[in-house]
Parts: C-alpha cells; sequence; structure tokens
C-alpha cells in the first residue's frame, strides 16, 4: 500500500536518508522526536513534500496521482482548515473533494464526540478543536484508504483524545494503512501494530512490539501495578526470584523484571499470594531513548 | 469541483472585514476623487482623475488588496493548502483561487472605473455614456493584469509578500514612458485611460499587452504553484 525504496527527501533531517520502508494494511507507528524526520516522511509520503531521490508508491501511483491524492489523508499536529469556513462546511468540502457523498456534519463529528463544533468557524476553534475536527474528516471519510497522523494523542480536544485509538484500529480493520508519527513510546504502543524508530533522519530499528522491547532495554521491562493494598503487593513481589526490583510510585506499584511475560506472572503470583485486589496493571513503555538503544543492540525484527 | 474550490478564496473575501474593508477604502478614495473633481467643475474631470489617481493609484491597490483578501494574506500555495490537505490538486486549487482574483478585481475596477468617469464627467469629457464604457474597459483589463500580476507575486515569499515588491516594482517602472514601463500593467492603462502611451504604443497595443502580460503572470503563477 505505501513503499519507500531508497527515499531522500529534499529537507532535513531525511535529505541524506535512503529510507526503503513499506507498509501495508494496519497501524504503524514512526517514533521519533520532529528532528527525527517523523512529521517529514508523513509529509512525503503524503506529497506535500517533495523527494529528492529514490521511488515512492502509495495506492499502486504516486501520491500526487489525482486518482490517489482523494484517498491520502495527512493530519498534521496543526492542521491547515480552511479558515473562511464554518466546520460543517469544511467537511461537505472534503467530502466534495474526495468524492465521496456529504453526510451530516455531526454523524462525523460525532465519531470523536466532537459534534457540537459543527457550527463553529474555523477560525474561532482552538488549536486542540482544530485537530479534533481534522481527525474527525480523516477518521470517517469513506474514501481515505492511507491515514498520515501525526501525534493523535497531543494537542487534542478531551473528548476526542479516547475514541482516536479505537477510530484508528477500526480504519485498519478496513484495509486502510495508517501511519502514526509520535515521540511517545507509550502512544506508539497504544495505537499501533508495529513500529520503526527514526533517528535523525535514518531509521534506527524496527520491532513488532514495544512492550517487548522493553525487555532488550537496559532496564529490562516494567510492570505498573494498581491494587487494593500496595504496600503488601510490594512485600509479596519483593519475594519472587524474577522480579529484579519493586518500588512504590505515587500510589502504584511498580516492578521490574528481564522480560515482560515472566515478570507478568511474578506480579500474577504476588498478587494470589498477598491476597490484594488487582485494579489495574499495564507494561511500562520504555522511554525513545530506551528503545531506540534497545533495537540498536538487535537485529530489526 | 470547481464551484466547491471556488468557496474558499469567495468566503475568504466576503466573510472576513479584513479582506474587504481595504477594497471598499479604496473604492470609496476613487469615487472620493471624482465627487471633488465634479464640485471642484473641471471641464475634463473624468479625465484628470481616470489618468491620475484613479488609474496610478486606486485599481493597483484595489487589484492589490482583492488579492490579499482572496488569498487570505497569504502565498499563493499557502492559501490553497486547506483544500489540498482535503484531496485538492495543488495546481487547480491555486488555478480557483488566481481565477476569483482576477474576476473580482476585473468586475470591480470596470464597475468602479464607469462610476469614476460618471461622477467626475466634465463639460470637456467625451459622451458621458461612451466615457463610461469606455472606462470600464480600460479598468477592467487593468483590474485583471493588477490581479494577475499580484497573484504572480504571491507565489513568492512564505506569506506571498512578492505581491508587495511587485506593486513597488510597478510603481517604479510602469509611471515613466521608456521601454521597462510595457512590462507593467501601470504603463498600458494610463494609455488605455488617455494618458502618455509607454513606448509610444497605440491604445490597441497596449490592450494587447495587458492581455499578454496577465496570461504570462497566471500561466507562470500556476506554474510554480504546480511545483510548490
Amino acid at each position: 500500500m505505501i513503499s519507500l525504496d531508497a527515499i531522500a527527501a529534499r529537507h532535513a533531517p531525511l535529505a541524506r536518508s535512503k529510507l526503503t520502508l513499506a507498509w501495508g494494511a494496519g497501524v504503524h507507528s514512526i517514533v521519533g522526536t520532529a528532528a527525527d524526520g517523523g512529521p517529514l516522511l508523513l509529509a512525503v509520503v503524503a506529497g506535500r513534500e517533495r523527494v529528492r531521490s529514490g521511488a515512492l508508491r502509495v495506492l499502486g501511483g504516486a501520491p500526487g496521482d489525482a486518482s490517489v491524492r482523494p484517498q491520502v489523508a495527512l493530519v498534521p499536529r496543526a492542521p491547515p482548515l480552511p479558515e473562511a469556513m464554518r466546520v460543517h462546511e469544511v467537511l461537505d468540502l472534503a467530502a466534495t473533494l474526495r468524492g465521496e457523498p456529504s453526510r451530516p456534519a455531526a454523524e462525523r463529528l460525532g465519531a470523536l464526540g466532537i459534534e457540537s463544533l459543527a457550527s463553529r468557524a474555523v477560525r474561532t476553534l482552538s488549536h486542540e478543536e482544530a485537530h479534533a475536527v481534522a481527525l474527525a474528516e480523516a477518521l470517517t471519510s469513506a474514501r481515505v484508504r492511507v491515514l498520515l497522523v501525526e501525534e493523535p494523542l497531543v494537542e487534542v480536544d478531551p473528548r476526542a483524545a479516547a475514541p482516536v485509538a479505537h477510530l484508528l484500529r477500526a480504519r485498519a480493520a478496513d484495509g486502510c494503512a495508517v501511519l502514526v508519527a509520535t515521540a511517545s513510546v507509550r502512544d506508539a504502543g497504544e495505537l499501533a501494530d508495529d513500529h520503526t524508530l527514526m533517528q535523525m533522519g535514518t531509521v534506527a530499528g524496527q520491532a513488532a512490539s514495544l512492550t517487548a522491547l522493553g525487555a532488550f532495554t537496559a532496564a529490562g521491562a516494567r510492570l505498573r501495578i494498581l491494587a487494593s493494598d500496595p504496600l503488601a503487593l510490594v512485600a509479596a513481589i519483593a519475594r519472587e526470584p524474577d522480579v529484579e526490583a519493586v518500588a512504590r510510585r505515587e500510589g502504584l506499584v511498580v516492578a521490574r523484571g528481564k522480560d515482560a511475560t515472566t515478570l507478568a506472572r511474578a506480579v500474577g503470583r504476588a498478587v494470589i499470594a498477598s491476597g490484594v485486589d488487582l485494579i489495574e496493571m499495564r507494561p511500562d513503555s520504555p522511554t525513545l531513548d530506551e528503545a531506540r538503544s534497545a533495537v540498536a543492540g538487535r537485529a530489526p525484527s | 469541483m470547481i464551484a466547491a474550490l471556488a468557496r474558499l478564496p469567495v468566503l475568504r473575501f466576503t466573510r472576513s472585514p479584513r479582506a474587504w474593508m481595504p477594497v471598499a477604502a479604496w473604492s470609496l478614495l476613487g469615487l472620493g476623487f471624482a465627487i471633488a473633481a465634479r464640485s471642484d467643475g473641471a471641464p475634463n474631470g473624468a479625465d484628470h482623475v481616470l489618468v491620475g489617481a484613479f488609474g496610478a493609484l486606486v485599481v493597483p491597490l484595489l487589484a492589490y488588496a482583492v488579492v490579499g483578501g482572496v488569498l487570505g494574506g497569504r502565498s499563493l500555495g499557502g492559501s490553497a493548502a486547506p483544500v489540498v490537505a482535503l484531496g485538492a490538486s495543488p495546481g487547480r486549487a491555486a488555478g480557483v483561487s488566481i481565477a476569483v482574483a482576477l474576476a473580482t478585481s476585473t468586475v470591480l475596477a470596470a464597475a468602479l472605473g464607469a462610476a469614476v468617469a460618471a461622477v467626475a464627467h466634465g463639460v470637456d469629457d467625451p459622451p458621458l455614456a461612451r466615457d463610461a464604457v469606455a472606462s470600464a474597459y480600460a479598468s477592467a483589463l487593468g483590474g485583471c493584469a493588477y490581479a494577475a500580476l499580484f497573484t504572480f507575486g504571491a507565489s513568492f515569499g512564505r506569506r506571498g509578500g512578492g505581491r508587495t515588491l511587485l506593486l513597488i516594482a510597478d510603481w517604479l517602472l510602469g509611471s515613466g514612458q521608456s521601454v521597462l514601463a510595457t512590462v507593467t500593467p501601470r504603463g498600458h492603462l494610463r494609455n488605455l485611460l488617455g494618458g502618455a502611451p509607454p513606448a509610444h504604443l497605440s491604445e490597441r497595443a497596449s490592450a494587447g499587452a495587458l492581455v499578454g502580460l496577465t496570461l504570462l503572470f497566471v500561466l507562470v503563477a500556476l506554474r510554480r504553484a504546480q511545483r510548490a
């Protein structure tokens, strides 16, 4: 669906790159800061930035092809919405330009819980609201098959943040290729099925799971546990031989081990042994630097 | 599709007071000069106002304000970015913005030219109806050429600052009667309105030159927008 063959962009940090990547249907993350080139890579795939060299194919053609362009949606952090229009007019215009039947704005915006913005003038929207409107347009378009989203969970209307992950996955399940550029390893882990770590315009590595990646970091895998009696749980976890370290942090119990599965089993045993009520247990994502170090230390998976 | 693309530049111009108020101000200035000429009882008031303040000041600044309003004070490429983000072709989006700017500038300049000719009409001016039609025709050509010049200028710079440079260049180059004046709309518009011709060109040649300049500026602006 998206293939890059030795692609270099005209601007830094991708000016000297030779990126060879391919993505099909699914949610894929590009992890790194803007200085690493993730947002620029999205703009290249969308055809908004010209390539200096290499071959880029999107949906079987060039991103600027008349048949491809309406099927590609790019949602940057600061989307350029038509400022002279109202939100419902923007959605009607988008439907016309993408070649799809117009649907009620409230229905499309309602997918992200922001239907109250339908009659607002775009120039009155806050940055977060504009971001949410652009996300709603891209996520609810029936024509879009390639969705390129920069930081979908950052600076977005709080009403829209919750359903975004679900909608991105739903679009991927419909056969769309969803590319998410984010500097947050945690967001990448929550949103995407596989991950490409970028560093200064090059691919530092690729991984199928950032949770598994934690096992390869110097710190190992970490779990954050919320339980009814943190003290009792800490005592029980401390007796588990597979747990390397355990600590209480702001009401949570944080445990560290060599790999996530073994650690989760050990914590499970400790929960049963201590008799506490387990409220939530979730893997603690590695930091961006930890993730980079991890992929640099092993072959891309 | 074209109608959908035209909505944004039209709404930019009509919904934002910052877009249409300068246009209204320049129009009122033109009419003010005409009223002043009429109250002075000048025998060839229309000729005087059209060649002077109207052609040299009002038409260029009117077109400048129209282009700024239609493009939302951005560059040509930047003004098309919101619709390009929704799937439109950059070239087509820019082309429609240019067309809206040219049409608006042409119609406003023509109407204002006719109005100024009518209001400032003096006893030594040509017959009123003929003068108003000729003024509308010349102003339309001038307004269109200026809009093309400024949309071309707006294809330079992050915020389209090239249009300001071209406004200054037009004033510097077009004020004289040398060959240099033939590359700007100013000299040709002055010729059509009854003033001194650039490089001794006939009125017909100046009309052709304005059409040619319009086409040239539009084509280059479109090419730049497609490549941006």
